[in-house]
């Protein structure tokens, strides 16, 4: 009795380990918090993902084609519904996932806080605002705080921190998320910039899918969102 | 939007291959005619570039270029800012990626020469440098407009180097290998049609003429 | 210029040891692939030993590099610099060292043939047009010795002797010492005393060329004299060899003074008694020095003049029909065209 029973947890196990695991196409800026939950999300559901990154333009394109990716998680809203409608996807295939937030990265003290950059002259570093969201929101707040100077475009995110952390400007707009452990790293109230909308598209269907996306309302998965600078996706 | 891409792209290429000239005319020159044992330690490194992806040098450029390291903040010392995102940020990033594709040819064409006609120079009393100036060089025309040619257009199509350490900033530092994949990636096909094409018939045409120009020498020198 | 070279080069071992007077006209004797170009190389200072090898002095100066060298090399293959004219690739040589002397280059030029050619591309010359080009630009540089490797080689008989004669003309106006590579021995038996032979990548010197380059051997060939040009006679030229005249088609050019000729061993016939034969124009009276068979039943004869020696080659058959013996005083019977003449470089 035992012995059967051993046996078909073995089995069991040995099916779910055979599943193979979700690949999940993430933006540059939404990759640390996804890599941070990995662990969680096995410990929790015996399964697992395995992350391909890059920015939101980059991912679309290989999307489209023919990429085999079974979740996109994007940085923006444009491009999820763009794939919907390219695909043919039906609507429930997209939802948000989470809101993201812009920092300023400052180590110039001619730049203490946002207003500072109306009047200064140096570098500011940004994401590409073709291709990132994040980047469009930076170069749209730029505009508005009348900053006349050089913005230099990183082509995501995450080359945007790197050239921050190799002190190659300054001052730069990013990501929360990607900006976690830069000295000099201010938060910027909201309202200022335009609400900065992640969604996901399901591109295959599948058990694993949502599992995941199932996990990412448990409270444990919301708080290390939180953690990484994001807010929760406002509540329908 | 265009015109600033492609004028930069042509300055570009252009001020990397006149100093790249400048420098490997006699580091070619040297290659071709020493027998030291260090020239196959400097041979390797010119070759380098050819087989290493972009994003190593790139990667190692901006380590350079930052402030972190002694030459980066040398340059932030002297100019304000650091020497990435800017022009001749991509000058300095050009020529070492262009590097084996001007020293190669010129290598060759001096090895053509063969060791007879440094020889006779200097046993007239010629030093090297006198034999560099008055038979070589003249002797190398040829080779050296093929060199440039080579690094003009390898420069104008550099993409990965410029990718990292550019900052794709029109007018400064976005040259039309940048303006046309920010075009793909934001869809914008149409556009992204024309710069390519535009791309791929210029080069096109320039090689043309250049493997035109060697055949027509070709025969008048063997007639 | 001195010079003691041992040590090895491309897995061979070099032996040269050696010292040349200043001015002094060295032939550079030795079968093809001995190591000739290998020593002339050295003594450019184009191949480099290391110090510990090889020792190579010259006007008083250790050997540098090639360009600090007053010895000048003229390649084998005549170097041509495909960018220049005639005139300004002789021009070209002079450039680099002092000009210690004035030399005559527009009498060099037409001596040699390129007044023509002054202002066609190099690299539209034929070999032989190279070749006295090269030469004129080698003579220009002013070096204090000239390394000639096989300068001749491309030349017809005339231009030959003409352009030794510049090369003798050069070495009288400057003291330039010479050493000379010719596989066709006429330039060496034209300009040279001395010789130094290479056999092997190893040397040896001999003072007297013509000891040399006269010895009785299996080949025959041709024997150089050393003579005195003196007037025209019957419409030839007579130049005295030990006492006795020998009559020639007067060269384009001559003086009366000191003169070489040669003769070639296969055109003389030795006779007895007085008896003329009108159409051998020259006889000469000597000594039966010495015999050696050679191959296709022919035996080559020793002649002996007064001081100097040569050769002549004739059948077995005549040397037994005429009873001959050594020590026998003869006749060597040849005519005028089997006299070649050897300049007057001196």
């Amino acid at each position: 009795m035992v012995k059967r029973l051993l046996a078909g947890v073995w089995l069991l196990s040995a099916a779910v380990w055979a599943e193979p695991p979700l690949t999940v196409a993430v933006t540059a800026s939404f990759k640390p918090v996804l890599e941070a939950l990995s662990e969680p999300f096995t410990q929790a559901s015996g399964r697992s993902f395995r992350l391909v990154s890059a920015s939101t333009g980059v991912l679309s394109q290989q999307i489209l084609s023919g990429a085999p990716f079974d979740v996109f998680f994007a940085a923006d809203r444009a491009h999820p519904q763009q794939l919907l409608k390219a695909l043919g996807l039906p609507d429930d295939r997209v939802q948000t996932y989470a809101l993201g937030t812009l920092v300023l990265v400052t180590q110039d003290p001619a730049v203490k806080s946002l207003a500072d950059l109306r009047d200064y002259t140096g570098r500011v570093i940004i994401a590409n605002p073709l291709q990132a969201p994040y980047g469009a929101a930076a170069d749209q707040l730029l505009d508005q705080l009348g900053y006349s100077g050089t913005r230099v475009r990183a082509n995501n995110v995450s080359q945007a921190r790197q050239y921050l952390s190799l002190n190659l400007a300054a001052v730069g707009l990013t990501a929360a998320s990607v900006a976690q452990d830069l000295p000099g790293v201010q938060s910027i109230d909201p309202a200022l910039y335009p609400v900065l909308e992640q969604q996901l598209v399901v591109l295959r269907r599948s058990d694993q899918a949502v599992a995941l996306l199932a996990f990412l309302q448990t409270a444990p998965a919301v708080q290390v969102l939180r953690d990484f600078g994001y807010r929760e996706p406002a509540q329908p | 939007m265009i015109l600033d891409a492609i004028g930069l792209t042509l300055r570009l290429a252009g001020t990397t291959t006149l100093l790249l000239l400048i420098i490997c005319m006699p580091l070619a020159a040297w290659l071709a005619s020493t027998r030291s044992r260090a020239k196959p330690w400097v041979e390797s490194l010119v070759a380098l570039p050819l087989v290493l992806p972009p994003t190593v040098l790139g990667f190692y450029l901006l380590l350079i270029m930052s402030p972190n390291s002694q030459i980066g903040a040398a340059w932030v010392e002297l100019f304000g800012q650091s020497l990435a995102f800017s022009f001749w940020g991509l000058v300095i990033g050009s020529m070492a990626y262009s590097l084996p594709f001007v020293v190669q040819p010129l290598q060759r064409t001096f090895e053509g020469q063969g060791a007879f006609i440094a020889e006779a120079a200097h046993t007239l009393g010629a030093h090297p440098w006198q034999t560099f100036w008055a038979i070589r060089l003249p002797l190398a025309l040829p080779g050296l407009i093929a060199a440039s040619v080579l690094g003009f257009t390898h420069t104008v199509g550099e993409f990965g180097v410029v990718l990292m350490i550019g900052g794709n900033i029109p007018g400064q530092t976005q040259v039309l290998s940048i303006l046309l994949f920010d075009q793909v990636e934001s869809l914008n096909y149409a556009l992204a049609h024309q710069l390519a094409g535009g791309l791929v018939l210029s080069s096109l045409l320039v090689l043309f003429c250049l493997y035109r120009w060697n055949h027509q020498s070709a025969i008048r020198i063997g007639g | 210029m001195k010079f003691s070279i041992q040590g090895a080069w491309h897995q061979h071992q070099l032996d040269f040891q050696g010292s040349f007077a200043p001015g002094e006209r060295v032939a550079l004797l030795g079968v093809s692939g001995a190591g000739k170009t290998t020593l002339l190389r050295l003594l450019a200072g184009l191949d480099r030993l290391p110090q510990a090898q090889a020792q190579i002095e010259i006007a008083g100066q250790a050997l540098g590099r090639a360009w600090q060298s007053p010895a000048s090399l003229m390649h084998q293959q005549p170097v041509m610099f495909a960018h220049h004219r005639v005139e300004q690739t002789v021009l070209f040589g002079a450039r680099f060292r002092p000009a210690a002397h004035r030399l005559p280059l527009q009498e060099w030029a037409q001596a040699l043939d390129l007044t023509d050619l002054w202002q066609q591309p190099c690299a539209q010359l034929s070999g032989g047009q190279q070749q006295r080009v090269a030469l004129l630009r080698t003579l220009m540089s002013q070096p204090a010795w000239l390394l000639l490797d096989e300068s001749f080689a491309a030349l017809d008989d005339l231009r030959r002797v003409r352009a030794c004669e510049v090369v003798a003309d050069y070495c009288r106006r400057t003291g330039a010492g010479l050493v000379l590579a010719s596989h066709n021995d006429s330039p060496q038996r034209i300009l040279c005393d001395s010789a130094y032979t290479v056999d092997r990548l190893s040397g040896s010197y001999q003072p007297k060329l013509f000891d040399r380059l006269n010895r009785v051997n299996t080949e025959g060939g041709m024997t150089t004299l050393l003579g005195r040009a003196e007037r025209l006679a019957q419409g030839f030229l007579a130049v005295l060899v030990d006492q006795q005249p020998l009559y020639l088609a007067v060269p384009e050019r001559w003086q009366p003074g000191p003169a070489r000729i040669s003769l070639d061993a296969s055109e003389i016939s030795i006779a007895l008694g007085d008896q003329h034969q009108t159409s051998m124009v020259n006889r000469l009276r000597v000594t039966i020095d010495s015999l050696l068979p050679i191959e296709g039943e022919r035996v080559a004869v020793g002649l002996r003049l007064d001081q100097q020696s040569f050769v002549a080659t004739i059948s077995l058959w005549s040397w037994q029909r005429l009873q001959l013996v050594l020590g026998q005083t003869v006749f060597a019977e040849f005519k005028v065209a089997a006299v070649q003449w050897h300049g007057q470089a001196h």
